[in-house]
């Protein structure tokens, strides 16, 4: 399937300009590529959400049109509202034809597992893989049939196999796995905490008189 | 009860809480999320109530993910004391919370489960908070 985007140009860059861009429901943009020079462009809200609606996220070529010229290529980021969510920018890689790009595919996961019927967890740890591949060659998604998978199974990105693309994940790594069933499992993820620790653990010298120092004062 | 195991201080002062997350505002391990739609300081007691809601009601299955850590010591002064004699006793510990960061993280339930366990979550925390799903972009 074919996606198309009508971009415009833009002149105007900076904080206040993108605010009233967005205001006049336009998205601030920017198109680069190999050999290319980074160009500021916009493009239209509500093409942007309906072309996002139908591509659901997935790793598909666009066809750029910017005036007469057409351009491949594929969304490499868009930034988005922390609260909201909605998008504020977009990046457009442009492609060119029979020249290998970087790009990351998204995983999607086909059925259900054995596993789970038996009270298993599914956990999917890697849910984009980097490959490497022709314009032509990139898959909008790997898909992973996880049928068969038991308790204890997992699927490493070396099992993946696709044609024309090279996979730049490490081979070992865990793409789907299946806990076994127990209570619900609970991870606690304080970068916070794990700062402090780090920190603690360079100045434990000085820190060991401040808290002897500290203990007294409190007695 | 919540909090580092060692700090390089024993005291801190107390900041401002302005802007919005600027990280931990996407989902990164989980299908489902929690998000904060306001910023505050989050007790170490809250974070535990609400994930006793969540664990409450899941039961069995589903992995819980924590994103948030009170890693910030609030002291307080006794009560019927004069001012002065300098800052109080460290009395609790908050993690400091920013609008748009994500709180908790589930993953292996239902849609329908996830958003029950949040919801009774967001009634222990002195927030607004939205549900939020990696199908409309985790963020």
């Amino acid at each position: 399937m074919n996606f198309e985007l009508k971009l415009e140009k833009r002149t105007e860059k900076g904080k206040s300009a993108n605010r009233k861009l967005r205001r006049e429901g336009y998205l601030p943009a920017v198109m680069y590529g190999h050999g290319e020079k980074p160009q500021l462009v916009k493009v239209k809200r509500a093409d942007f959400d309906k072309l996002f609606k139908a591509t659901k996220g997935e790793s598909v070529v666009l066809q750029l049109k910017l005036g007469r010229s057409k351009k491949l290529s594929i969304i490499k980021e868009v930034a988005r509202h922390p609260v909201t969510g909605e998008p504020l920018h977009i990046d457009f890689h442009i492609l060119h034809k029979g020249e290998a790009v970087e790009v990351a595919v998204p995983v999607v996961l086909v059925g259900t597992p054995k596993g789970i019927k038996l009270g298993g967890i599914l956990e999917h740890i890697l849910r984009e893989v980097a490959v490497k591949a022709k314009p032509s060659d990139i898959p909008p998604h790997v898909e992973i049939d996880v049928t068969e998978l038991e308790i204890g199974d997992s699927i490493h990105v070396k099992d993946i196999k696709l044609e024309g693309v090279e996979i730049l994940e490490d081979p070992e790594e865990t793409i789907v796995t299946i806990l076994a069933p127990r209570k619900a499992v609970e991870e606690v993820v304080a970068p916070a905490a794990e700062e402090v620790e780090a920190e603690a653990e360079a100045e434990a010298e000085e820190e060991g008189e401040a808290r002897e120092a500290g203990e007294e004062g409190e007695k | 009860m919540w909090m580092p195991k060692r700090t390089k201080y024993r005291k801190q002062q107390r900041g401002r809480l302005k802007g919005k997350a600027t990280s931990g505002s996407s989902l990164a391990f989980g299908e489902y999320g929690l998000k904060a739609l306001e910023g505050h300081w989050i007790t170490g007691n809250q974070i535990e109530s609400a994930r006793i809601a969540i664990m409450r009601y899941l039961k069995k299955g589903g992995k819980l993910w924590i994103r948030i850590f009170p890693d910030k010591p609030v002291t307080k002064k006794p009560a019927e004391t004069r001012m002065g004699k300098g800052k109080g006793a460290v009395d609790h510990w908050v993690a400091v919370v920013k609008p748009g960061r994500i709180l908790f993280e589930l993953a292996g339930v239902p849609e329908d489960a996830a958003r029950e366990a949040f919801r009774l979550a967001s009634f222990k925390l002195p927030i607004k908070t939205r549900f939020v799903s990696i199908k409309e972009g985790g963020v």
